[in-house]
């Protein structure tokens, strides 16, 4: 199976800063998104240390098998959430910064996809769009009973991250496994995008412009900002060929 | 063509499934009613949620419906996820509601603290919420439950069954917690109200005939048998349970020991037997060993126990061995098949962290640190530990490597 990859990021409408990160290399099969977290400085900083950290591990580990790549994956992660840490500790300007990341690696027939915090993948197959990551959000995890009510009343803020790199020494990295076909085309985000249009209107300019690939970077970023555009946007597509 | 999605775990995706391979895998073996299902643009709804089910995908829950599956809760076999809705809201009328939240959340934005001050938030078992409602009923369909996870763990190799442990730990923590809500029966069985974890049969009856049956006896006499959930618990390692400090613990110091110390309290509160007595003797020595008490307990007395050669014995031997001396006296003659190869395992693994200790970690310990690397590299794994591993295989010195172990966490000991 072949690999095509695009991405584009935008500073959105009304932020002055675009706090995203993108990476992506089809020939190395491997993407990542970070949106640096908003209200804590230096989310800029954070999302481009993690995309950097992560992009050049990948590439010293391309010959891990296919069955290793899951712990490698937790692992890594890891180290950036570590890396981010030791890094906000050395100046005031970038004390608490921190970011979401999801990153894909495809690896033989399987997509490995590492999440942390809001962004978001979908995978987009024949007319359907379906997310595949949780979002790690206050909200989330108290639809699923994961909160109790003490700590909701603790952060009443929905939107508000339980999982993030540059939070907590201990990370909990979610990696989502599934088998590859031919076209699927996965949809990496940060929530500018998901935040501002919805899925189905996602899927609508999907089917709409399947067939151009290139175009729909664009095309999405477009959409939110004219939605409102109230963060950065940042989208990535990588489609099974 | 409708598409189907279908999660298992919250990690691994089967699919997209068609309908005909949808019905397919419904009616299949590996079908779980903690899977979760998703159509297009829809939300990620659990197989044994019913009504969620019939609101968001009426088809599937009619085909399900129609072919008898249980509707009883059943434990995930992976990471917890949530089983009920909450209900306690939506006996509220609304207008009651709306008000309270107002209220609330005045109080709250006035008070706001931002939830990146550094507090971690604590992830809550789910089940935490359905047993602190103080429903019986649904307590036993919990424990029945994770009874019947345990049972499918019967063709398991020791390795994952390790993995599906440190996962299904939790769940257990939260069913055990809720034992001050429940009838007087069980509180016979189960200690004082802490948030200690519980192993699912410490039901009076269950403990009694498990040791009576099969698997604990298989454990000492026949072959290697799994299907005993206490064995299960009998073979973990208590060093690794040493190690490993956990958040928001105190003593026990982690689920893995306030597990055995519940086993323990079970144990004891039946009449005792020889086997009982057996089973005991090794729960004991796996918390002196976690406990460290173990070395203030002269030899003397280990080698008086009934069967220093059977399979535990020698496990606890090997467990406790400080030198390499001292572990090559825990002989293994008389052991073969099975229960050969992993004592020696688990002698490879005590030689390996011996060595550690000394400054000596040696690269050819491979084997070990492969089955070490493919336990610990798991989500919930204890970072510290795989540190110290990690920077023990590259070279490090032992106290540097100590020193980047303790940067995880400053309470990880060796």
């Amino acid at each position: 199976m072949q690999l095509r990859m695009i991405g584009d990021s935008h500073v959105g409408r009304r932020r002055k800063v675009n706090q995203d990160s993108i990476f992506y290399d089809a020939k190395l099969g491997f993407g990542v998104v970070c949106d640096g977290i908003g209200g804590r400085a230096a989310g800029d900083k954070a999302s481009s240390l993690v995309v950097d950290f992560l992009q050049h591990s990948y590439r010293q580990s391309t010959k891990i098998a296919q069955a290793d790549t899951v712990p490698y994956i937790i692992d890594s992660i890891n180290q950036a959430n570590l890396t981010v840490l030791e890094r906000s500790k050395t100046d005031e300007a970038t004390l608490g910064m921190g970011t979401t990341v999801n990153c894909l690696a495809f690896r033989g027939d399987k997509l490995f996809l590492g999440h942390v915090g809001d962004s978001r993948t979908y995978l987009y197959y024949r007319g359907h769009l379906f997310q595949l990551t949780m979002d790690h959000s206050v909200e989330e995890f108290s639809k699923r009973g994961w909160l109790s009510q003490a700590v909701l009343n603790r952060n009443p803020k929905k939107d508000a991250l339980v999982r993030a790199i540059g939070l907590f020494q201990n990370l909990d990295v979610d990696v989502i496994e599934i088998r590859l076909r031919e076209k699927f085309i996965f949809l990496t985000c940060s929530d500018g995008l998901s935040g501002m249009v919805t899925d189905k209107r996602i899927l609508d300019l999907m089917r709409k412009h399947e067939g151009e690939l290139e175009k729909l970077p664009e095309i999405l970023i477009k959409e939110a900002n004219r939605m409102g555009g109230d963060d950065n946007i940042t989208v990535m597509l990588s489609q099974v060929v | 063509m409708k598409y189907h999605l279908v999660r298992k775990n919250l990690t691994y995706l089967i699919g997209p499934l068609n309908e005909v391979k949808l019905r397919a895998y419904l009616v299949g073996e590996d079908v779980d009613l903690n899977d979760e299902i998703a159509g297009s643009c829809g939300k990620w709804v659990r197989l044994g949620d019913t009504g969620r089910l019939q609101k968001y995908y009426p088809h599937i829950h009619k085909f399900m419906d129609s072919r008898s599956k249980s509707w009883n809760m059943s434990i995930h076999s992976g990471t917890p996820t949530v089983l009920a809705k909450k209900t306690s809201w939506k006996s509220l009328a609304l207008p009651v509601l709306a008000a309270l939240f107002l209220v609330c959340a005045a109080i709250f934005l006035w008070n706001y603290k931002s939830v990146f001050d550094g507090n971690a938030l604590p992830n809550q078992d789910p089940y935490n919420a359905a047993v602190k409602k103080y429903n019986i009923n649904r307590f036993k369909s919990l424990v029945h439950d994770i009874d019947k996870e345990l049972d499918s763990w019967k063709d398991l190799e020791v390795d994952q069954l390790v993995r599906r442990q440190n996962l299904w730990l939790p769940i257990i923590r939260s069913a055990a917690f809720a034992s001050q809500a429940l009838e007087n029966r069980y509180k016979t069985i189960l200690p004082e109200p802490t948030p200690l974890p519980s192993l699912g049969k410490c039901r009076r009856e269950d403990i009694r005939q498990q040791i009576r049956s099969e698997g604990v006896g298989d454990m000492f006499e026949q072959p290697f048998s799994r299907d005993s959930s206490i064995a299960k618990l009998l073979l973990w390692d208590p060093q690794w349970v040493k190690r490993r400090k956990e958040q928001g613990w105190g003593k026990p110091q982690n689920r893995y020991e306030a597990c055995l110390v519940r086993v323990k309290q079970a144990l004891e509160s039946l009449p005792p037997s020889t086997l009982q007595n057996q089973v005991l003797l090794r729960v004991n020595k796996m918390l002196q060993i976690i406990d460290s008490s173990f070395f203030k307990v002269s030899p003397s007395r280990y080698k008086s126990d009934e069967k220093v050669h059977s399979f535990f014995g020698v496990l606890s031997c090997i467990e406790s061995a400080n030198s390499k001396s001292t572990l090559v006296s825990c002989s293994t003659s008389g052991f073969e098949g099975d229960k050969l190869e992993y004592l020696k395992w688990r002698a490879d693994m005590r030689l390996a962290w011996i060595g550690a200790m000394q400054g000596q970690f040696v690269q050819k310990y491979d084997h070990f640190f492969n089955q070490m690397q493919k336990i610990t590299s798991l989500p919930h794994v204890y970072q510290p530990e795989l540190r110290l591993l990690n920077e023990l295989k590259t070279g490090s010195s032992l106290p540097k490597a100590i020193e980047a172990a303790e940067a995880l966490d400053e309470n990880f000991r060796l």
